[in-house]
């Protein structure tokens, strides 16, 4: 089945986004998905007075199926896609829409699906059994043919995205500079362990920043550069300059989109092997907070969300991370020994309080 | 809950004293005096001998204390003294001293008994003008006797640090 | 640091305040930082190299609450106890006397003598 998609009232930036992202997760969509400028599915940014006025008129007259598009789902909107994108939350969404209007229009497409189906059983069948015949196996491989390899939706996968990318240029110690469309640009150099950028905001990133972050191998440019030339480049723009750390640090926190790390199996136990230098690893509150949960216990990432009570895809970004600066250590067996007892309320609110006094200092 | 404080102890001149200064909202209470000794004196001109203390007023009107203790041995009754009821504990090590591992156990040692009740964070300060031991050493001292404690480098005159500090120490009160 | 020539001549200063006034079981002399110049005491009983600390310690403490309250500065500090009286005094900005008796009614004489010990203690260095 093929589903036509528009925005409306989204900001530029996020605009260009959701175009690539839906590009992007094309083969983790059970139907296959274009932007089109006018569509009967619109995804509608809510957060401005005019998308919630076309949000509302919408659902009153049930002509169009509308996302509502915010931080959080004040209109309690039935279809909804949390800001910013990710792609997970994406993915499911318009998954869900799809099986909504299937439905709905069921008896109309069936012709249309049973012609779908049969074609990705058999190839399913064949990679079960493992006789591909040769040519079609070198085909989709994904080494070779990177472009080719899906983007996955359950694993976050360095090696196909920018963070792939640069930890083999630090492997090989070669500077280069790299960038993708609308994106960021960073320079490394790996024999400094420094890269080159314009200033980062730790507390919020730009748009510009997400997207190169974010963006998979397959988008992103490189070019080769000597020392000379960067530090040049690096004069001339003014740029800053980061630990490598740093930057690995980040861009695993914004590529990994809550999905775990590719080889690491979900429950397996895992504790902190030392406390994370977030002099150079840039925090957030929660991270804290997971980051002293997980230095005193071994268990899986479930529990450390559940005992945490910080979100799974949250906790999934931070561990990437850490996993990525080698802070995580796999162990056989499980240790809860900091028995996260429920604190007194009085205890709690002290701590917020403390916390709160200290945010207004920095 | 009574008096609500942190204590920060740590090696001599680690820069207990000035992390308070940074982040108190009122003059800090210092008892510093010239030191005379010459091992103390060529690193500083004054040290803390009974104690400092500074304060920062929270939302509701309560005062979270901040107390530091002197960093000479000769003075542990008055780490006893200040320790005593304290929410939590921050370690400053030296790492321009002339013995900063030895200092981590000393003090860490030291307050063992504290720890297993309230909690601990080790702030690492003056990297910039002794870059060894680097952290490494720090984190193998820890792995190897089993200790979880974080443990980072500061900078005491840095407000950012000092917050990071607490920070860190309430996340593991959470936990504790 | 104090000079041999110095610490010699609070020495014998510090025997005569002993030999002076025998209710006196003990005194330090300590630098405000706390390290031991001088000690002496009629027997000897006590470990006064904690003292030499302490005293500084307290000092200094005396020397904080007056200036938080605007009273000039600390003459002494004095502790009276189950089993005696300790007293604690500024012979110049950098050195401190800690006398002490266990006679809980010699405060006067304790206080007189040290007095007149750490004043000529000054003047001598
Ligand atoms: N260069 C550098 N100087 C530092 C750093 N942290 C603290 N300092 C300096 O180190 C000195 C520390 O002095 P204090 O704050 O008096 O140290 P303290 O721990 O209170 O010492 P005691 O009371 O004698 O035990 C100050 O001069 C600070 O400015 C750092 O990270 N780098
Ligand atoms: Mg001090």
């Amino acid at each position: 089945m093929h589903y036509k998609i528009s925005a409306t009232h989204l900001s530029k930036n996020d605009n260009v986004f959701f175009k690539s992202m839906l590009q992007l997760i094309q083969i983790q969509l059970n139907d296959t998905w274009s932007y089109e400028e006018t569509a009967d599915i619109v995804l509608a940014d809510i957060e401005t007075p005019l998308g919630v006025a076309f949000w509302e008129e919408s659902t009153q007259q049930q002509d169009k199926l509308v996302i509502a598009y915010a931080r959080q789902n004040t209109c309690n909107a039935e279809w909804f896609l949390p800001k910013p994108i990710r792609v997970q939350a994406l993915i499911k969404q318009l998954n869900a829409i799809a099986t909504f209007k299937s439905t709905v229009q069921g008896a109309v497409q069936t012709s249309q699906t049973s012609e779908n189906s049969p074609s990705s059983i058999s190839t399913t069948k064949a990679n079960l059994l493992g006789n591909i015949p040769n040519n079609t196996a070198q085909q989709v491989k994904p080494s070779d043919i990177p472009t080719n390899k899906p983007v996955s939706i359950e694993y976050f996968e360095p090696e196909h995205s920018l963070l792939g990318l640069i930890q083999s240029t630090i492997k090989k110690c070669e500077t280069k500079c790299f960038t993708c469309e609308q994106g960021e640009t960073i320079y490394i150099s790996p024999q400094q362990k420094r890269c080159f950028t314009s200033k980062i905001n730790f507390n919020h990133l730009t748009q510009k920043q997400r997207r190169l972050y974010a963006s998979v191998a397959a988008q992103v440019t490189m070019t080769n550069l000597s020392e000379d030339a960067l530090h040049q480049m690096a004069k001339a723009q003014g740029l800053e300059n980061y630990a490598v750390e740093t930057l690995l640090w980040l861009v695993t926190l914004c590529a990994s989109q809550g999905r775990l790390m590719a080889g690491v199996a979900e429950n397996s136990y895992v504790r902190l092997k030392q406390w994370p230098n977030f002099a150079v690893l840039p925090c957030q509150p929660v991270h804290l907070r997971i980051a002293a949960f997980m230095l005193k216990n071994a268990t899986t990432l479930t529990t450390v969300s559940e005992k945490t009570r910080v979100d799974f895809s949250t906790l999934v970004d931070f561990f990437n991370a850490c996993k990525v600066a080698d802070l995580i250590v796999e162990t056989t067996d499980q240790n809860v020994s900091t028995e996260a007892k429920p604190k007194s309320s009085a205890e709690q609110y002290l701590f917020k309080n403390i916390l709160k006094r200290l945010s207004s200092h920095e | 809950m009574s008096e609500i404080k942190l204590v920060f102890t740590g090696s001599v001149g680690a820069g207990k004293t000035t992390a308070i200064e940074i982040i108190s909202e009122i003059p800090v209470i210092r008892t510093d005096v010239r030191a005379t000794d010459s091992e103390t004196a060529k690193r500083k001109e004054k040290t803390t001998v009974a104690m400092d203390y500074g304060e920062l007023t929270l939302e509701d009107g309560q005062k979270l204390r901040l107390y530091g203790t002197p960093g000479q041995q000769r003075f542990d009754y008055m780490w006893r003294i200040l320790v005593k009821g304290a929410l939590g504990l921050i370690i400053l090590v030296d790492n321009a001293g002339s013995d900063p591992i030895g200092d981590l156990a000393r003090y860490v040692d030291n307050f063992r008994d504290f720890v297993s009740n309230n909690q601990m964070v080790v702030g690492v300060t003056r990297m910039d003008i002794a870059s060894e031991p680097d952290m490494d050493f720090y984190h193998q001292y820890f792995a190897e006797r089993g200790i979880a404690l974080p443990i980072f480098p500061v900078d005491a005159r840095s407000k950012t640090s000092v917050v990071m500090l607490i920070q860190s120490l309430i996340a593991m009160l959470e936990f504790s | 640091m104090l000079s041999g020539e110095a610490i010699a001549k609070l020495e014998s200063r510090l025997a005569q305040l002993l030999h002076d006034c025998d209710t006196i079981e003990a005194a330090v002399v300590s630098t405000l930082d706390g390290h031991m110049c001088t000690m002496r005491q009629q027997a000897q009983q006590y470990s006064l190299e904690r003292l030499a600390t302490m005293g500084s310690t307290l000092m200094s403490l005396g020397d904080t609450i007056t200036a938080e309250l605007n009273m000039g500065l600390c003459d002494n500090i004095i502790s009276e106890n189950q089993n005696g009286i300790v007293a604690f005094m500024h012979i110049n900005n950098d050195l401190v006397l800690v006398t002490l008796t266990t006679q809980k009614n010699a405060l006067g004489m304790l206080l007189s003598h040290s007095r007149r010990c750490a004043k000529e203690m000054a003047e001598l260095l």
